[in-house]
């Protein structure tokens, strides 16, 4: 079997974090090639390397045997290489044809656009996408978009096919259909490197991976040698336990009540359609589903960020509303899915995100004066609290890493004892040490009583975590299950896909609820 | 009667072309997601080279040719600070539209009005073509006009064949819908919002100096910041080419609406008029943002 | 310690080396500009003498240069504090010149009261009218998010015709046949500081406006809000600080500011409104907010700086034949040296501190 993409010893470093340290890689033709590593470990760097968008500061890339100097993605599309990112790079306002005509017009000199014309034709009734030629990108489903992302590296000849955590916005079925497609191009002689931290999709769809951590190559191994545990140790460099977090198994009285919460546009469209939940005290609610069903939107209406268009929501028996303040005075806690200069305003001092929902309140100010005194007290209190790694609470908080910048919100949003925390995507893009301390302070808030709405596409977060898991299909709750070590997770897959038919289902037939 | 509408629509064709030159080039600068805030420096700049280059050689056309250049390499020296340097857009446009009034102004001075009595060059003459310009009414109004405004007006079919069918426009376009996607498309991202920009530029001094070479004079300040009006004629039509024709058209309409009547001052102070323009493009910029955000209430 | 955002009344090393940068930045334009001088057959040492010997060299010159930094502190320490919200008042010319028509209505109405009631009056009247010429693009961006930018710079046109029509017609002064308007009742001057001058007590509100805006930036609540919603507006959002409403009022009052410059030119040094009110001192003042930042002995430094550079360019048109548009040439390529040293220093400090800021890139990868 000969390697179609060698890389050797590749560094690169930004400033004096080595992002890639000597890495040396090897892809063997028409094989499923997973790179596997937490988020900081350096994968997406090696692969913009070798697309051209990062130029490297040492190593060498080999393609098909040649040396290949690859300075721009230009030189790699024509090296055959092509990459598909987890953000889609279409342009939203060009059709279909003109996305794809684009990447071939850059490659090509000369076209023939009528048969260029025909050829995407083609590709496109292949794809099912035949009548959405020459429709706007930016009405397209995400499923949509990303076969539009995959068409486009395929005209461009790509024989090498990067993707950067195509299912991190995918159904499970979705997620199949990929994969069939995936295998189906590698059948044709297509090489695919698959860019994931999912063990699962290492050990089902990859026949190779190569393991990084913190910038260096750890192994490379044989798929169907080895298990999560051994793929585990090695992404993380410490054995992983996977089991389920201890459970809360008395029960409490309800606290959270939302009742039939709609959010319509004014052109007709249901983001959010009769959505009815409660959460008791000491709960955590899972709501699992695909992004882009509501999930947001649902988290910034409890929050009192977004005004819903009908339904009602009470905390405690007195109805929850008014604005953000209002909420947040009235114990509503709001960790969001963005963090940077939402969560916090990357620009301001660590102190003054620490206090951004309590500045105007004593003893932080009186008489619409700040109090520095106190105010230092708080932040130094908090930071030492949530072992948060600074120098000093006056820099600006965009010189925290990700996981640190995370605990400021944490920090903000758990101190104030809330009754009601909602928590969106908490340990997205957080190394495993940040992403156990996260998850631990939630558990700990459960522990006091607080009652958790835990929004996250990471379907293995929820169940870790959950008490009870609804799912969230097309704006509605399509069911809501107890979470249990043995849960169907098929049934939850089958949920977040069928949506809407699965509720016409269980209202016909009934199943758990 | 026949008269006065003869003269308002006749002068609203020789009115719109610095608008709508320098608007034009903005469309390739706004398609490509960037905004020509500097575009006032560049139409001084223009202006004043172009005067000089038709006062030493007679020649409208490299007058025009001039205020291209200086267009152009201002547009360039705007660029590269802040695309390289990375400074804020905002503040280098206010600095090189200070630097380029300063320049303009202090080289007026020195040669220009230093003495009593004005300095003048050709102006740019009304072609007489046989036959279609004795037309009652077209006449005047269409077939009699300087060369530069059958240029400007011919130029915008030009402009929306290479925007919407050619290589150029379509990769101008993918940079302005979404940059690093463009990018990862194999793009050259830098440089095709450079030739943007510099097309913005050269547009910009060319309208500049079609000021000038109308009048056959170069007076300071003498754009009155006529060049962010054209940035907003743009962004209103959204960057369409024959939207922005068509908005051009309009604010010469009024412009010539408002010289018709200064000299007969029915009681309007000639001040009213001349504020016309900047009142109506605050409206048509209200009016844009107000669609705007009905859009996005229907996305 | 210092926050919220940046230093304004803390001094550590890193502000004193840029504060340097505007007097470097100066330097160099005078240099640059003395080596094109002489093709023009402009001497530039005797350019640059004369321009400080008149300056600063006289009684007369002093006068006038503090007299015109006063109005351009006022407006940058305005334009800095608009800023802080993350907005660029561009609208500072026509401000002052609503200021200063505010100001001579107010004083022609109210004239008749004692001293400093008059006063106070007509500086409120300034300010009434200078903060409405800024409400016009301020309201138009915040409730339909219109490009403030464009808009400022077309009021400021207007503001110029408005002005020479009410002078020339309704206001003008009957027997003058000069179209201004006319003198304000003497009740409504300010006092001055050194008789026969132009340093008057605009003086002392210029300093105490600094006082007053560094503090207001720093210690209050509304300050607070202003650095929040300047920094990342979404995250005010979320926050539950009201975004449009701070960038509403914290535009408004930068209208007031430069006013207060404006009402400060009538109330001053003409005594009455005239179609050249404005003097420049909204761009100048724009100017010098953008090289002193936020350093507030910067700001008057350079306003001094700059004030003499005008002064100055007034005597050497006239006694030299050199253009006075010398001057402005000298305060944009100001702006430009010093903004490229920031840049230069930036790269200076990555190279020697060794890191590139560490830069948090919560999302996870560092691409």
């Amino acid at each position: 079997m000969s390697n179609i993409l060698e890389l050797r010893n590749i560094s690169k470093s930004f400033g004096t974090v080595r992002a890639n340290d000597a890495i040396s890689m090897s892809v063997a033709k028409g094989h499923t090639h997973a790179l596997l590593g937490e988020n900081g470990s350096g994968k997406t760097t090696l692969m913009n390397i070798l697309f051209g968008l990062v130029k490297r500061d040492a190593g060498e890339i080999f393609i098909g045997g040649e040396v290949a100097e690859i300075d721009s993605p230009l030189d790699a599309i024509r090296r055959g290489v092509g990459m598909i990112h987890q953000e889609f790079m279409l342009i939203p306002e060009l059709t279909v044809a003109e996305n794809i005509l684009v990447g071939v017009l850059e490659k090509e000199k000369n076209i023939d656009i009528k048969a260029e014309r025909k050829r995407e034709e083609e590709l496109a009734a292949e794809f099912g996408l035949a009548d959405k030629l020459n429709v706007a990108v930016c009405r397209l489903s995400v499923g949509e978009q990303q076969k539009v992302e995959i068409i486009k590296t395929f005209r461009q000849g790509a024989k090498i096919i990067v993707l950067d955590e195509p299912t991190s916005m995918l159904t499970p079925q979705e997620s199949d259909y990929l994969f069939e497609l995936l295998n189906n191009l590698t059948i044709a002689g297509a090489t695919i490197i698959l860019i994931t931290h999912k063990l699962e999709e290492v050990l089902r769809y990859s026949d190779d991976v190569t393991v990084l951590r913190q910038g260096k190559a750890i192994a490379s191994l044989e798929s169907k040698n080895t298990d999560k545990y051994e793929l585990a140790e090695k992404m993380t460099g410490r054995e992983i336990l996977f089991e389920l977090k201890e459970k809360n198994t008395k029960p409490r009285a309800k606290r959270v009540s939302i009742n039939r919460l709609s959010l319509t546009t004014r052109s007709g469209r249901h983001i959010l359609k009769d959505v009815t939940l409660d959460i008791r005290e000491g709960e955590i609610l899972g709501i699992a589903g695909v992004d882009g069903n509501g999930q947001n939107e649902l988290a910034e209406i409890l929050a009192g960020v977004r005004k819903a268009t009908g339904g009602s929501y009470e905390i405690d028996g007195v109805p929850a509303d008014g604005g953000a303040r209002k909420l947040s005075e009235s114990g509503v806690s709001y960790i969001p899915g963005e963090r940077i200069d939402v969560g916090c305003a990357s620009s301001l001092a660590i102190a003054s995100n620490l206090i951004l929902k309590n500045y105007d309140m004593a003893p932080h100010s009186k008489h619409g004066i700040l109090n520095e005194g106190a105010i230092k007290k708080t932040s130094d209190k908090l930071v030492s609290e949530y072992q948060v790694k600074t120098p000093s609470t006056g820099i600006p908080v965009s010189s925290l890493s990700g996981g640190n910048y995370q605990k400021i919100i944490l920090a903000r949003e758990l101190s104030s004892n809330p009754r009601f925390l909602i928590s969106v995507q908490p340990t997205r893009g957080l190394d495993i040490g940040a992403v156990e301390y996260v998850q631990n302070r939630l558990l700990e808030a459960r522990e006091s009583g607080v009652s958790i709405l835990l929004i996250s596409t990471e379907l293995d977060e929820i169940l870790a975590l959950s008490d009870r898991i609804a799912v969230l299909g097309s704006g509605q709750i399509v069911g809501i299950l107890e979470n249990s070590p043995n849960i169907n997770i098929a049934e939850i897959g089958l949920m977040m896909t069928g949506g809407v038919q699965h509720l016409e289902r269980i209202e016909a037939g009934g199943t758990s609820i | 009667m026949s008269e006065i509408i003869t003269g308002l629509f006749s002068s609203m064709f020789a009115l719109c072309v610095p608008l709508l030159i320098a608007a034009e080039g903005e469309v390739f600068v706004e398609r490509s997601g960037q905004f020509n805030m500097g575009i006032e420096g560049m139409m001084v700049l223009g202006a004043i080279s172009g005067f000089a280059a038709t006062l030493a050689t007679g020649s409208t056309l490299l007058g025009f040719i001039a205020g291209g250049i200086t267009g152009g390499l201002l547009a360039i020296a705007m660029f590269l600070l802040i695309y390289k340097l990375k400074l804020d857009l905002l503040v280098v446009a206010i600095v090189f539209n200070l630097l380029a009034a300063g320049v303009t102004g202090f080289l007026a001075t020195l040669f220009i009005n230093s003495s009593s009595i004005p300095v003048k060059c050709n102006k740019l003459t009304d072609l007489h073509i046989p036959f279609l310009s004795d037309l009652p009414i077209a006449g005047p109004i269409l077939f009699s006009k300087n060369y530069m405004v059958y240029v400007a007006i011919l130029s915008v079919p030009i402009i929306a064949h290479v925007l919407y069918k050619r290589k150029f426009g379509l990769e101008l376009r993918a940079v302005g819908g979404n940059a690093s996607a463009a990018q990862t498309m194999g793009i050259d991202v830098f440089k095709t919002r450079m030739k943007c920009f510099l097309i913005g530029g050269v547009s910009g001094g060319i309208a500049g100096a079609y000021l000038s070479l109308t009048l056959g004079m170069f007076v300071e300040n003498m754009t009155m910041n006529k060049g962010f009006i054209a940035l907003a004629l743009c962004t209103f039509s959204k960057g369409k080419p024959y939207g922005t024709l068509a908005g051009a058209l309009l604010f010469a309409l009024a412009d010539s609406i408002q010289i018709r009547f200064q000299p007969i001052d029915i009681d309007i102070p000639y001040e009213f008029l001349l504020m016309l323009p900047y009142v109506l493009t605050v409206v048509v910029l209200t009016i844009s943002a107000k669609r705007s955000r009905e859009e996005r209430k229907y996305a | 310690m210092s926050f919220p955002r940046l230093n304004f009344l803390t001094i550590d090393r890193d502000n004193i080396t840029k504060s340097l940068f505007p007097v470097v930045g100066l330097l160099l334009s005078f240099i640059v500009c003395g080596a094109i001088l002489p093709f023009f057959n402009i001497n530039p040492f005797s350019t640059y003498a004369s321009i400080f010997g008149r300056a600063f060299g006289t009684m007369n010159g002093l006068s006038e240069t503090i007299g015109a930094a006063v109005p351009s502190v006022i407006v940058a320490i305005g334009i800095v504090f608009v800023i802080r919200v993350g907005i660029f008042n561009l609208g500072a010319e026509g401000q002052v010149m609503f200021g200063a028509l505010g100001a001579q209505i107010a004083a022609v109405a109210f004239g008749s009261a004692p001293a400093p009631v008059a006063i106070l009056l007509t500086l409120l009247g300034g300010m009434a009218f200078g903060a409405f010429w800024a409400f016009i693009p301020a309201i138009l961006r915040v409730t339909l998010k219109v490009n403030e930018i464009v808009v400022c710079i077309m009021l400021n046109q207007v503001a110029i015709y408005a002005i020479g029509f009410l002078v020339r017609k309704p206001l003008k002064d009957p027997n003058d046949f000069n179209a201004q308007a006319v003198i304000i009742p003497e009740n409504a001057w300010m006092p001055q500081f050194i008789e026969n001058t132009k340093i008057h007590f605009g003086l002392a509100i210029a300093l105490a406006l600094i006082v007053f805006i560094a503090w207001v930036i720093k210690r209050t609540v509304f300050g607070f809000r202003v650095n929040v919603v300047g920094a990342s507006e979404r995250t005010a959002v979320y926050a539950g600080i009201p975004a449009w409403r701070t960038i509403l009022l914290t535009f408004v009052i930068g209208g007031a500011i430069s006013g207060i410059a404006g009402a400060n030119e009538v109330m001053g040094i003409a005594h009455r409104l005239q179609a050249t009110v404005s003097g420049n001192y909204g761009w100048t003042g724009i100017t010098v907010a953008m090289i002193a930042k936020n350093n507030p002995f910067m700001l008057i430094i350079v306003s001094v700086l700059y004030s003499a550079l005008q002064v100055g360019g007034l005597v050497i048109q006239i006694t030299q034949h050199v253009p006075m548009e010398l001057a402005n040439i000298v305060q944009a390529m100001t702006v430009l040296f010093v903004l490229s040293s920031d840049f230069l220093y930036g790269k200076y400090r990555q190279r020697i501190d060794g890191h590139a800021g560490q830069s948090a890139k919560p999302k996870g990868e560092l691409v």
